[in-house]
């Protein structure tokens, strides 16, 4: 019953994309920026990790939160006010914003690895504590993964329905012209998103790392799974987001043992051309007005 | 006489009615002015005309001959040309440049016939002539050389002007032109509007600037709601009971707005 | 001596890559992410043609514009209705399932091992044997493309290609067939690319799937935004300095392991501060809006 195990592990790798997907849908949804940067977000998170626990010597849950709040902090910051913040003030398009988060994608994941070397470097020693259950096993990782990621989606239904910092961001979302008209800080606002959006994506890295440790160029394949999952999942949806991550994930893993790993990504990027072309809603995302002059 | 008609023309969006079944003709050689309060489909209308659009029932006739169906850049070529309200003027290009594009029928659009034939054709000379000639008439000469994106904005919309008619276009949709302009630039773009018509066109044009529009219309159409409520002669129009209650309260608006 | 020969001829050759790449993104204003693909299709193309066919270099270069501008044009029309990011988006996702299918499907392309043994074109019982004549050749192919592509953006063609690169709905109602422009654009930059590709192959007689991946094509992207969009020659100024920089890194004493991704540090600074303040390049006349 070997399927069953990738199962399990297919269930656990779609709950980190899902984190992943949800990050970039925050600032995508908000701010129609293709926010590639978010994968370096990953990667660098996986290292301020790494750094606490071998340089600083801290233990690992006090490692793990204070990675996700170094990087949601000073990730987000950085981000806003030297990346994006410039941009929206000088008024650039939405290309533009794209090939800035590239730049500044490929700036960071190659400092990493001037910095760190591109070897995995180890950031958990020894073994996992494992839950044999039969016909699948789990590890605690697996079981820490899942339950905070739980608890992290449940937050997020409470903050964006009930908070008013949430609702901004809906409303932004939803119409920005307007959300400037009723006087909504727009400024600070992107940096909290940003924040927001990073903390998810060093989440999802934190989990990772504990699992198989932390190289450089794993964050582009990620951001871009992310960036399918939202597009497939639904523009302007975050469950929807959320959902076709899992599913990427869950696929990813299966198909593994049908279509050898090669082969994925060309299939990932043909079900995204298709689509864009047929549905660029997404499967949960409402069609878009029509064009006029 | 008709040179466009649309017959019973409408148009949803969701569940707003933009246009609800209009009826109208254009007449040939008249500047028809085409009002009404904001929202009430004018812009929606002309995007049908231009084809940027799809109708949802009813036709639009030029030269008794079917539009709706028709992609955009073959309702052009066929003779109706249009300002859009933002003057949309290429930034890059020079004003030279801007209204040269507009020349139909270039040789050199072709990509074969731009790599491979000479530079310099008498139909090149032509092009060039007739731009200039439109240059000195929206009196722009002296800035042909000028990058679209250092204009004025009411520069602009003198260019945007003089684009449209290097197309040749027999109809043309004019929208909100005078939006922005100052007094003595609006009276200068009306002289143009007038003498174009006299030299043969046909000008269908959206206003909000009632001065303009009962200075030079030949016939007014009013638009409310997506509906015709009423049309004919200016000094019909002007004093008409429905007109009044049409513009009750936004008259003010439009007047404190510069629209 | 030769080092360099090598370093201008690669120069010469992503100059046109650059220049064409520069047809769609600073003329016509549309942000390919895919540009490699071609490259790389014009690349496979002729080096299959020659070794599995026994085919002249000249005529498998010939076909690789065909397959190139093809293959260009298609994605262009199938693209054509995509707003800027997503047209972005899309173009990668062709790059990479252009890879992919480099990468795997093994028996067209020899898979991850790539194509051994290109042969050096003959001409007339000239063989160019020589990198020194082979560079000679690159140099006058290039030539020629370039200055098919001068002629292109000079004429009215050119002038329409901007004019719907600054907006498209006023080009559409002065009845230009905007569609038709971009899909020839597209052609005709994804001809060049392949031609290149193909000269490529024969020159340096070995090729590989990785050459050709999305990296690659932010490169190109990158010579495009350095020399600046919207002046064709501009690019081979990106180009030059693009190939020149890893080797004032080397000079300046790094050690290989770290230059690479310093290097790719480098690019990816220059993308963002052009990007911030000066979005037109170094030399360009096309600001991204």
């Amino acid at each position: 019953m070997v399927i069953l195990q990738f199962l399990v592990n297919g269930i656990v790798g779609g709950t980190i994309y899902a984190l992943m997907a949800v990050g970039f849908a925050i600032v995508y949804n908000t701010s129609k920026i293709f926010h590639v940067a978010h994968g370096a977000v990953y990667t660098l998170a996986g290292y301020v990790l790494f750094l606490m626990g071998a340089k600083l010597g801290l233990p690992l849950i006090p490692a793990a939160l204070l990675t996700v709040v170094v990087i949601a902090v000073i990730g987000g910051g950085f981000l806003e006010l030297v990346a994006y913040r410039p941009l929206r003030r000088r008024g650039a398009g939405l290309a533009t914003y794209m090939i800035s988060s590239l730049g500044l994608f490929i700036f960071l994941q190659n400092l990493t690895a001037a910095v760190f070397g591109t070897e995995t470097l180890v950031v958990r020693q020894g073994p996992l504590e494992a839950y044999d259950l039969g016909v699948v096993t789990l590890t605690s990782l697996h079981v820490v993964a899942l339950a905070v990621s739980l608890l992290v989606f449940v937050g997020l239904q409470l903050f964006f329905t009930r908070s008013r910092l949430g609702k901004e961001m809906r409303a932004l979302a939803n119409n920005a012209q307007l959300a400037l008209t009723v006087g909504i800080d727009v400024n600070r606002l992107h940096l909290y998103i940003l924040t927001l959006g990073s903390a998810l994506a060093a989440l999802a890295s934190v989990f990772v790392s504990l699992d198989v440790g932390v190289r450089p160029d794993t964050g582009f394949a990620i951001v871009l799974v992310a960036a399918v999952a939202v597009i497939v999942g639904g523009v302007g949806y975050l469950p929807g987001a959320a959902i076709g991550a899992f599913i990427l994930g869950l696929a990813q893993n299966l198909a593994v043992i049908e279509i050898s790993a090669a082969w994925q990504n060309t299939i990932a990027f043909t079900i995204l051309i298709l689509f864009l072309l047929f549905r660029p809603q997404g499967i949960f995302g409402k069609k878009l007005a029509v064009r006029g002059a | 006489m008709a040179l466009l008609e649309i017959r019973d023309g409408a148009k949803d969006f969701g569940g707003l009615r933009a246009v609800n079944h209009v009826s109208f003709s254009v007449s040939d050689r008249k500047i028809t002015s085409l009002i009404g309060p904001n929202g009430a489909g004018k812009t929606t209308i002309f995007n049908l005309i231009s084809g940027l659009l799809p109708l949802d029932s009813g036709e639009i006739l030029y030269r008794g001959r079917r539009l709706d169906g028709l992609p955009p850049h073959r309702i052009a070529t066929l003779g109706i040309g249009r300002m859009l309200q933002d003057p949309r003027v290429f930034r890059h290009l020079t004003v030279l440049e801007n209204i040269l594009v507009a020349v139909p029928g270039q040789r050199g659009e072709n990509p074969l016939h731009a790599i491979f034939t000479p530079r310099g054709s008498r139909q090149d000379a032509a092009a060039l002539e007739q731009v200039r000639e439109i240059l000195r008439f929206i009196e722009m000469e002296g800035q042909a050389a000028a990058l679209a994106h250092d204009l004025s904005f009411g520069e602009q919309r003198f260019l945007s002007f003089g684009r449209v008619l290097a197309t040749g276009a027999e109809l043309l949709l004019l929208d909100e032109p005078t939006v922005g302009l100052d007094g003595a630039m609006v009276h200068r773009l009306s002289e143009l509007f007038h003498k174009t018509v006299q030299g043969g066109k046909t000008i269908l044009l959206i206003e909000h600037n009632m001065k303009v529009v009962m200075g030079i219309s030949d016939y007014l159409i009013v638009l409310v709601e997506g509906q015709v409520i009423l049309e004919g002669a200016p000094e019909a129009v002007r004093n008409h009971p429905e007109l009044l209650k049409a513009y009750l309260g936004t008259t003010h608006v439009a007047e404190r707005h510069g629209r | 001596m030769a080092y360099l020969l090598h370093l201008l001829t690669l120069i010469v050759i992503y100059s046109v890559l650059g220049a064409s790449l520069n047809l769609m993104v600073g003329y016509a204003g549309l942000l390919s992410l895919t540009h490699a693909a071609f490259y790389g299709i014009g690349a496979y193309t002729s080096a299959l043609l020659a070794t599995k066919l026994g085919w002249s270099p000249f005529i498998g270069m010939g076909a690789a514009v065909i397959v190139g501008s093809v293959v260009a044009a298609l994605a262009a029309a199938l693209f054509l209705r995509f707003r800027d990011d997503y047209f972005i988006l899309a173009t990668m996702g062709l790059q990479i399932i252009t890879h992919g299918l480099f990468h795997n499907w093994v028996s067209l392309t020899n898979g991850p091992f790539g194509i051994y043994g290109i042969p050096r074109p003959t001409l007339a019982a000239f063989p160019f044997t020589s990198n020194a004549s082979y560079f000679v050749l690159t140099l006058i192919v290039a030539v020629l493309v370039l200055w098919a592509l001068h002629r292109l953006v000079e004429s009215p063609f050119g002038r329409t290609l901007r004019a719907i690169r600054d907006d498209e709905v006023p080009a559409l109602i002065l009845g230009k067939n905007v569609g038709r422009y971009k899909v020839f654009a597209s052609a005709a930059a994804g001809g060049m690319a392949a031609l290149i590709g193909g000269l490529y192959a024969h020159y340096i007689r070995y090729i590989g799937p990785d050459s050709f991946a999305l990296g690659e094509s932010i490169f190109i992207f990158t010579i495009v935004i350095i020399g600046g969009s919207g002046n064709w020659w501009g690019s081979i100024l990106g180009a030059a300095i693009l190939i020149l920089l890893p080797e004032g890194l080397r000079f300046v004493g790094l050690p290989s392991a770290v230059a690479g991704p310093v290097q790719q540090m480098i690019f990816g600074l220059l993308l963002m501060g052009l990007m911030l303040y000066r979005p037109q390049g170094f030399v360009g006349r096309y600001r991204f809006e």
